[in-house]
């Protein structure tokens, strides 16, 4: 009798908590949401199960130095290889004929940052630290890679909630986007159509990711690691010479850095650490700053209306988040809503690989400023 | 000043300096390369 019971306390039944179990229900939620509703599925799914490993009593999936996950945990993430080996997969998929075609739409991308910082400015003053509120306030630039890597790098424990938070967010551009969007323009505005713009070379695109790399890393260093990958994976992609590079980096890459991207993020999120008040806080704020990055990329297109002879259609300003090409569609949908004629689809993508570009100077300036 | 409000106030002309940076950037080298092809095809 006696070594049938000490044989039950080695399993973990008798340690579950109620944190835990509060835990399990938010992981089967994310997995709920990603299956059910496809909402960031390649991420949220991972997130969600590695939520729950994490919150299983004696596994030690997460003990430092032994934990299957706290090893693609610190290996992955802590030492910087996993957020911008997805880089490289996005520089692999992304065109940025449409940037390069008409690029003052670079300055709608910059436009959306604006939401970043009022997002600091008010996270720090409500109480969070200089690099928590730097952290949150990322959120707000709609990318999740460099959410994770400037998390990674300032504040390590709010890592899960600002990811999940992030491609939660994402995930919802098409619900969150559209009221500010009809609010901040009249139906006049919105039937502004785009000029034709003109043609790309191909010597033009091959030439980009060098001279970004450059004017990037010598502007900030701190954004090196991420902004070299991006134009890595783009240079694979638009030298022509190096397909099965490309096509890696875009396919099979990607994938396997995004499982193990997802799994031990979901795992930092622990009963002890994200049982507060300030993952509350987190959250709303995150809207908040998604929301303020729509408004003020509207704004500036608004402005960059007063002082242009060829107008801009401010709807494209809140593609200038960097939610890849959601937030383009999303522009195109409400566009088409107004005029069902005008095809902003190809003129949004300029702000919205803008936008990947700004986050990551913006995440780089936190870094520069607070590491 | 309070560090948030220098932070907020540099990232925020960090960003529009880095993105301008990019734009004379991106022209300049849409200049020269149509210069380029431009010249190819006079060869041609």
């Amino acid at each position: 009798m006696l070594n049938h019971f000490a044989i039950f306390k080695t399993t973990g039944f008798l340690y579950v908590t109620p944190g835990m179990v509060l835990m399990w229900f938010i992981g089967l939620i994310l997995i709920y949401l990603a299956i059910a509703k496809d909402y960031e599925p390649l991420l949220l799914l991972p997130i969600g199960f590695g939520i729950l490993l994490a919150n299983l009593p004696l596994a030690g999936l997460m003990n430092p130095g032994e934990g299957l996950l706290w090893r693609f945990y610190h290996y992955g993430i802590q030492w910087e290889i996993i957020p911008p080996l997805i880089f490289l997969g996005l520089g692999a998929l992304t065109d940025f004929a449409p940037l390069l075609a008409n690029p003052r739409l670079i300055f709608l991308g910059a436009g959306a940052q604006a939401g970043v910082y009022i997002t600091f400015f008010v996270a720090h003053a409500i109480g969070f630290t200089l690099p928590e509120a730097a952290t949150i306030g990322i959120i707000g630039g709609a990318d999740g890679p460099t959410t994770i890597f400037l998390a990674t790098k300032l504040a390590p424990q709010l890592l899960g909630t600002c990811a999940v938070a992030a491609y939660s967010y994402m995930a919802m551009v098409p619900i969150i986007q559209p009221p500010i969007m009809r609010l901040m323009t009249t139906d006049k505005e919105r039937k502004i159509r785009m000029k034709k713009t003109r043609k790309v070379t191909k010597l033009e695109k091959l030439a980009f990711p060098i001279v970004s790399t450059f004017v990037v890393i010598l502007l900030v260093p701190a954004a090196a690691p991420l902004i070299a990958m991006l134009m890595l994976g783009n240079l694979f992609r638009e030298a022509g010479v190096v397909e099965r590079l490309s096509k890696a980096s875009q396919n099979e890459l990607m994938n396997i850095v995004t499982i193990f991207l997802g799994l031990p993020v979901g795992a930092t999120m622990n009963a002890e650490t994200f049982l507060q008040p300030k993952v509350i806080y987190i959250f709303i704020l995150g809207l908040f700053a998604f929301m303020v990055s729509t408004a003020t990329g509207i704004l500036l297109a608004k402005i960059m209306n007063i002082f242009s002879k060829r107008k801009i259609n401010p709807l494209l300003g809140a593609a200038g988040v960097s939610a890849v090409p959601m937030a383009a569609r999303v522009v195109h949908k409400v566009g088409t809503e107004a005029d069902k004629k005008n095809y902003l689809i190809m003129y949004a993508m300029g702000p919205n690989v803008a936008g990947v570009i700004g986050t990551v100077i913006a995440a780089g300036i936190f870094l520069t400023l607070l590491s | 000043m309070s560090n948030s409000f220098i932070v907020f106030i540099s990232g925020i002309t960090g960003v529009f300096c880095g993105m301008a940076l990019l734009y004379f950037a991106i022209r300049i080298t849409s200049f020269v390369t149509d210069k380029i092809e431009m010249a190819k095809e006079a060869k041609k």
